[in-house]
């Protein structure tokens, strides 16, 4: 452990508190020396992990990956001297990292964070948290258990302009929690209130195995995964397609989407009790489209995912005294000057070098990342079983349906484990 | 039946060590996720002898994580067992990374009623991640009993602890614990003001507004965690009261009233930002919610004058959002940032090229805003090429960042030039450029045929592996067609002065030297070459001192690139057939009249020496030069712009001579350190010279422009050019007068051959003095395109072919526009003759035409000269000529040639 960098990020803390009449923002991003930059490691450097090299206040030590070719590509992108990996466990028990950057496909992600959790590193994860339900609760456990700092990598409930709304999530918050909508809302993710949902992510059905390329290993590739013979389309770039990693458009967009929604709703601390379902029959191996997805909370509140599109002027959020349609425009007349009445949302944690450095919970952590992720599975595993569901958000369990509740924690092949 | 379970599981266990140590070909992956799985088996059975394994395990890892999970095993063990809070402690006081040291605290916790008491006992000497988790266990269990075990303790903790615990009141809402933020440390009040709005919420304000009044406080982020508490009566009435408020409270009715939008704030915020007083900072922050389209040059002039960052912060967001409401405003980016003392505040905003200069000078120390600004302009300004591609390739060396690197990269790939393409040839060895610097270059080599040649095919040859799909194939049918040429090649290696060798004397003494004398002489000259020239980094340096750098090979027609830089006073050249020079030398030395710019040619006397425009970089900065060379005149274009046009280069070794038919390219040596790279050169097919035909020849005829040279011609050479050749006529090109031969001629035979363009007027003078209008003080026989319209209404001797104003011509003679007429001159005495296609349009006797009067009643004082030059008497219209050849008659008596017509 370099102890000795550790004790000088103690004694910067220091040092903002002797100083506390600059404002903490004056010494904000971007003017952190070399010394005081938290260390990162990548595991999966794939186009995700490739993309996410530089982040203000961090520098890259190591990288890791099973396909020597993405490995290569990731190191090229970063000074010499970064270590290379291809078993991730090595990698987390480099004493140098102080943050591990889980960037592989989804079906790996609960395995490789909880296990850089007990390796006591502090985790950056990709979106969707996790591929199945129970894995979520035992990286939260994990996590938890650790005291590690975790942050699931999608931004739109702290900062950037949250797609078609064309403003960040922030005034949407002050407009629902101003009451001006009224209560319970409906919120409608669709392509005509500013979503798209990427249908693209389709899997193909009866592939002819390939052999494995000589870069790859596919073994390790698949880790968890039920063993399938090779064939390039179910891995890197086109892996959303099958259930056996991730979830087609919804596992890709719908934490993206979802999690401001939870966080508008206040539903962070709780998950839907009624999952409606409207999609074709899907194949047991390659995700397919869905036309609709509705989530009801125990108050009324509900989450449409509009997969057709049918309805053209829908509000994003409806509520029986007012709606918000897409670009933040609304039915309630003089909106800005009712909304300066009220108190602006609380603060979040939103600097994730600051969470990690002063161990503050960050804005989007383990815990809240899991609920929202609940959500995409929740729509994943009715899609799949093909009927409605009924969730109890105490217990985490799908009422009445055993086949369902199988799909929340599913097996992983020998010999691993989470 | 467990028991048995458990001793195979340690017998496996046993094994499995025995057989890792036995090379087991298994896949050690596998093998230790394997072993993984055991002990959290052994750990599920639990049990003394399976303790004592996972404990040793445990220690030789030294209770961190490593891939069999050991440690994580043995705690999973102690988590199921029953009495174990001892082993615990135990375990947590060894030597083990604080993240275990959590994993422990947490079983703690789980299993010691009396666990917090423990806990605040260890977290003034923990390491903060295993503070902060004992402060969140305890913190979110109200616990009074509690409350005298901390007021104890706290005071023992450093100040960093301290904080820790504040924030976390706050961040947990553990109201039961507030009466303890009394106890920390007065530095902390922020914080501690803070965590009481967390906890409490509205209930809170009174307290923090009555304790907010004094003291040393962060007030924006006071006001900050103010604003999200609803409205406040209290607060709205302080209002009304402001000028009787602490600063503090003032500062925090500002930020929190402007996010209100209470109109009342907005004065004391716009007088704040005008003062100095404490609550200038407050005002900054809020201002945005205050500013209008209306403020934009107040705003403006403020950001052009911040300091300090926040200030400028709170600016530039003022002026986004003033930007967003007008977006018309931003046109004036420019004139406020041109004139701003700290013009790095306007870097978010500017557009404009006008900013190019001033953004480098941030270039270079290395701001990176500035340079992604600079790049974005950059990339849209293409005017001039040449500094387009000088900036990118500045910019280069201003920064290893990767990404920016390659945008610049995929810009370049969009400039059509050698130094383009040289540039992405280099780019091909950095990984995560390859890809683009392999199209752009295959883009380039495509589009500019122009630059095809080996070297730059030996280029795409090697970006070939990376180039996209398509590229490759368009390249691939390129490279099929073959037929390449040798084009641009490279003068200069980067590594070494290959290709150069020093300098002995000057050309004509070259010449009249022994070849023995000249071997021995070349010896030293090249030792002193070595001393004074050397390269480095792919840049030609001159130290300083030393002679001239001269090419091995010789120089004919030619068209190079070389780009130059110098320092203060420089002063250099490029020497072309061995020749001075093309200029290079600091403007601002104007005691040597350094002001007209680089790239003349300093030597010439009669020609023009100064570059048309100043067009030289900063000192210290590189330039470009381009070149070209054909016959005795000389092209320079510096930095993109053409600053000699077609001028002849004079012989300086030797001033009775045209320049060298083919010599060395020199760069001069002058005393100070120059640098050059980028030195390409491609040998232009020098223009067939044109001689008469042997039959002519015989005959006596001599050539009087061998389609090069203006050797034979003197005055208006400028207007006057060689080209393919032939003889052109550029009006515009800025010359005065006519041209002129060197020599007079009395009785001859002239033969040439011209070529119209419509409504075109010039004129064959005769026996001409070199001043005065040669129609009169010599004789003009008269060269124009009798069919256009405007000629129409001449008198008969104005037409094609006739004395001009004395004897007429017969018309209809010559060939449409466009193509080339032979006509022939024969002087002899007074009796002219013109010979046009093979007709004779006019034989006369000048006497016998003016015996009655001069037909234009003019004075003609030169039409009985018995000599004079030859010459072109250009009306201002372009025109070509070719094949002038000569021969000069002894008269014969003009009688019988009277008759014969």
């Amino acid at each position: 452990m370099s102890v000795s960098r550790r004790k000088f990020i103690g004694q910067s803390v220091l040092g903002l508190a002797a100083f506390n009449i600059v404002p903490r923002h004056v010494l904000g991003k971007g003017y952190l020396a070399p010394s005081d930059q938290l260390t990162k490691a990548i595991i999966g450097t794939g186009g995700m992990g490739r993309g996410h090299i530089s982040y203000a206040g961090t520098r890259v030590v190591a990288m890791c990956d099973v396909d020597k070719k993405n490995l290569q590509l990731g190191l090229d992108r970063v000074e010499k001297g970064v270590k290379a990996f291809s078993d991730y466990r090595e990698l987390i028990q480099l004493p140098e990292v102080d943050i591990v950057h889980v960037a592989t496909p989804p079906h790996w992600h609960g395995i490789i964070a909880a296990d850089a959790a007990r390796a006591g590193k502090d985790v950056w994860c990709e979106k969707p948290m996790t591929r199945t339900i129970g894995e979520g609760k035992r990286l939260v456990e994990a996590v938890q258990q650790h005291g590690r700092i975790f942050r699931l990598n999608t931004w739109f409930r702290f900062e950037s302009n949250f797609y078609g709304m064309n403003t960040p999530v922030k005034p949407i918050k002050k407009l629902v929690d101003s009451g001006l909508l009224g209560w319970p809302l409906k919120v409608t993710v669709s392509k005509h209130t500013g979503f798209d949902w990427k249908f693209y992510w389709v899997g193909k059905t009866d592939l002819t195995p390939q052999p494995v390329p000589l870069e790859l290993d596919y073994e390790m590739w698949l880790g968890p995964a039920p063993y399938k013979p090779y064939h390039v389309h179910r891995t890197h770039g086109t892996f959303r397609g099958y259930w056996d990693y991730d979830g087609g458009a919804l596992g890709d967009m719908g934490q993206h989407y979802m999690d401001p929604i939870q966080y508008l709703l206040g539903k962070d601390q709780t998950s839907p009790v009624f999952i409606e379902v409207d999609a074709p029959v899907q194949d047991k191996e390659a995700v397919g489209i869905f036309n609709r997805i509705t989530y009801t909370y125990a108050d009324g509140c509900q989450i449409v995912l509009d997969g057709e599109g049918k309805d053209e002027k829908v509000a994003y959020i409806e509520g029986p005294k007012g709606k918000l349609y897409k670009n933040f425009k609304t039915d309630i007349p003089d909106l800005d000057r009712k909304l300066a009445e009220f108190p602006e949302p609380a603060a979040q944690q939103t600097d994730f070098v600051d969470a990690v450095k002063n161990r503050k919970t960050f804005a989007l952590n383990e815990s809240n990342g899991h609920k929202s992720c609940t959500l995409v599975n929740l729509g994943l595993i009715a899609m799949r079983v093909h009927r409605n569901l009924k969730f109890d958000p105490i217990k985490q369990e799908i009422i009445g349906d055993e086949e369902a509740n199988k799909l929340m924690d599913q097996p992983m092949r020998s010999p691993y484990i989470l | 039946m467990k028991n048995i379970k458990n001793s195979v599981l340690l017998a496996f266990w046993a094994c499995l060590s025995f057989n890792l140590a036995a090379q087991n070909p298994v896949d050690p992956a596998l093998k230790s996720r394997e072993t993984q799985i055991q002990l959290r088996k052994l750990a599920n059975e639990g049990g003394a002898e399976a303790e004592k394994t996972l404990r040793n395990l445990a220690m030789s890892a030294q209770g961190a994580y490593d891939v069999s999970q050991a440690t994580e095993a043995y705690l999973d063990l102690l988590g199921r067992k029953k009495e174990s809070i001892n082993t615990l402690k135990t375990f947590l006081a060894e030597k083990i990374p604080v993240s275990n040291q959590i994993k422990v605290m947490d079983l703690i916790f789980k299993k010691d009623p009396q666990a917090p008491i423990f806990g605040i006992a260890q977290i003034g000497r923990a390491e903060l991640p295993l503070a902060a988790f004992i402060l969140k266990k305890i913190l979110l269990t109200p616990n009074s009993t509690l409350i005298p075990v901390f007021t104890k303790t706290i005071k023992t903790w450093d100040l960093e602890h301290q904080k820790l615990f504040v924030d976390a009141i706050g961040n947990l809402k553990a109201s039961w614990a507030l009466s303890l933020l009394n106890l920390t440390q007065a530095d902390l009040k922020t914080s501690q003001l803070i965590s009481l709005i967390k906890v409490k919420n509205k209930l809170a304000l009174p307290e923090v507004w009555a304790k907010s009044s004094t003291g040393s406080i962060d007030v924006i982020a006071l006001g900050e965690a103010i604003v999200s508490l609803s409205v406040n009566s209290m607060l709205e009435k302080e209002v009304g009261n402001f000028s009787k408020l602490s600063s503090n409270q003032q500062a925090i009715l500002m930020i929190y009233g402007s996010y209100r939008q209470w109109v009342a704030v907005k004065p004391h915020v716009w007088l704040a930002v005008q003062s100095n007083g404490a609550t200038r900072s407050a005002a900054f922050y809020s201002l945005h919610h205050w500013v209008t389209p209306q403020d934009f040059d107040i705003i403006a002039g403020k950001l052009s004058i911040a300091e300090l960052p926040m200030e400028i912060k709170a600016l530039q967001a003022c002026l986004t959002s003033i930007f967003k409401a007008e977006s018309g405003l931003s046109s004036y980016v420019t004139v406020y940032a041109l004139k701003a003392a700290q013009k790095r505040n306007w870097i978010p905003f500017v557009q404009d090229e006008e900013n190019l200069n001033w953004l480098y000078t941030y270039v270079k120390s290395k701001n990176e805003d500035a340079l992604r600004a600079f790049i974005r302009i950059n990339s849209r300004s293409n005017k001039n090429e040449t500094q387009q591609i000088l900036r990118f390739r500045n910019a280069l060396a201003c920064t290893e960042n990767k990404e920016i690197r390659d945008q610049i990269f995929k810009s370049l790939g969009k400039c059509n030039s050698l130094s383009a393409m040289r540039t992405l040839h280099s780019a091909l060895s950095e990984p995560i450029s390859k890809n683009t610097a392999a199209d752009g270059l295959a883009n380039l080599y495509i589009s500019n045929p122009g630059f095809q040649g080996q070297m730059t095919r030996d280029w795409v040859q090697e970006a070939m592996p990376h180039m996209s799909p398509e590229q490759k194939d368009s390249i691939s049918k390129l490279f099929a067609k073959g037929g390449m040429s040798t084009g641009f090649y490279s003068m200069f290696s980067g590594q070494d002065l290959n290709g150069w060798k020093g300098l002995v004397d000057n050309p004509v003494k070259r010449r009249n030297m022994q070849a023995d004398t000249l071997a021995k002489k070349q010896m030293k000259a090249d030792e002193v070459m070595r001393k004074g020239w050397y390269a480095k980094d792919d840049e030609l340096h001159f130290s300083g001192h030393g002679e001239n750098l001269c090419s091995v090979k010789d120089y004919q027609d030619l068209e190079m690139f070389v780009d130059w830089k110098i320092e203060k006073d420089g002063d250099a050249g490029i020497y072309l057939r061995g020749s001075p020079q093309v200029q290079i030398w600091d403007i601002s030395r104007t005691n040597v009249g350094a002001q007209v710019g680089s790239g003349g040619l300093y030597n010439n006397t009669k020609n023009p020496k100064n570059p048309s425009v100043v067009a030289d970089n900063s000192i210290d900065e590189w330039n470009t030069f381009r070149i070209i060379m054909r016959g005795e005149r000389v092209t320079v274009y510096l930095n993109g712009e053409k600053v000699v046009d077609q001028v002849i280069l004079e012989n300086y070794w030797d001033r009775k001579i045209p320049i060298f038919v083919k010599d060395a390219i020199e760069l001069q040596a002058h005393g100070n350190h120059i640098t050059y790279r980028n030195i390409y050169v491609k040998e232009l097919v020098p223009q067939a010279t044109y001689e008469v035909s042997e039959q002519e020849k015989s005959d006596g005829f001599e050539t009087l422009f061998d389609g090069s040279s203006l050797a034979k011609w003197t005055g208006n050479t400028v207007d006057y050019i060689p080209e393919n050749g032939e003889l052109a006529i550029y009006p515009k090109r800025g010359g005065k007068g006519n041209l002129y031969t060197v020599k007079e001629y009395g009785n001859f035979h002239f033969k040439f051959d011209f070529q119209l363009t419509a409504g075109s007027n010039n004129g064959l003078g005769i026996r001409a003095p070199l001043d005065g209008d040669a129609a009169y003080v010599g004789m003009e026989l008269q060269i124009l395109d009798n069919t256009a319209p405007m000629y129409a209404k001449l008198q008969p001797y104005q037409y094609h072919g006739s004395v001009y104003g004395i004897m007429a011509a017969k018309q209809g003679f010559l060939k449409p526009i466009g193509e080339w007429n032979s006509q022939e001159v024969i002087a002899n005495g007074n009796q002219i003759k013109v010979i046009l296609n093979g007709e004779t349009i006019l034989d006369g006797d000048i006497a016998e035409a003016t015996k009655d009067g001069i037909p234009d009643h003019k004075a003609h004082p030169g039409l009985f000269n018995k000599t004079g030059h030859l010459g072109f008497l250009g009306h201002g219209d372009s025109l070509r000529f070719r094949n002038l050849r000569i021969k000069e008659i002894s008269e014969i008596p003009t009688t019988t040639k009277k008759k014969k017509k």
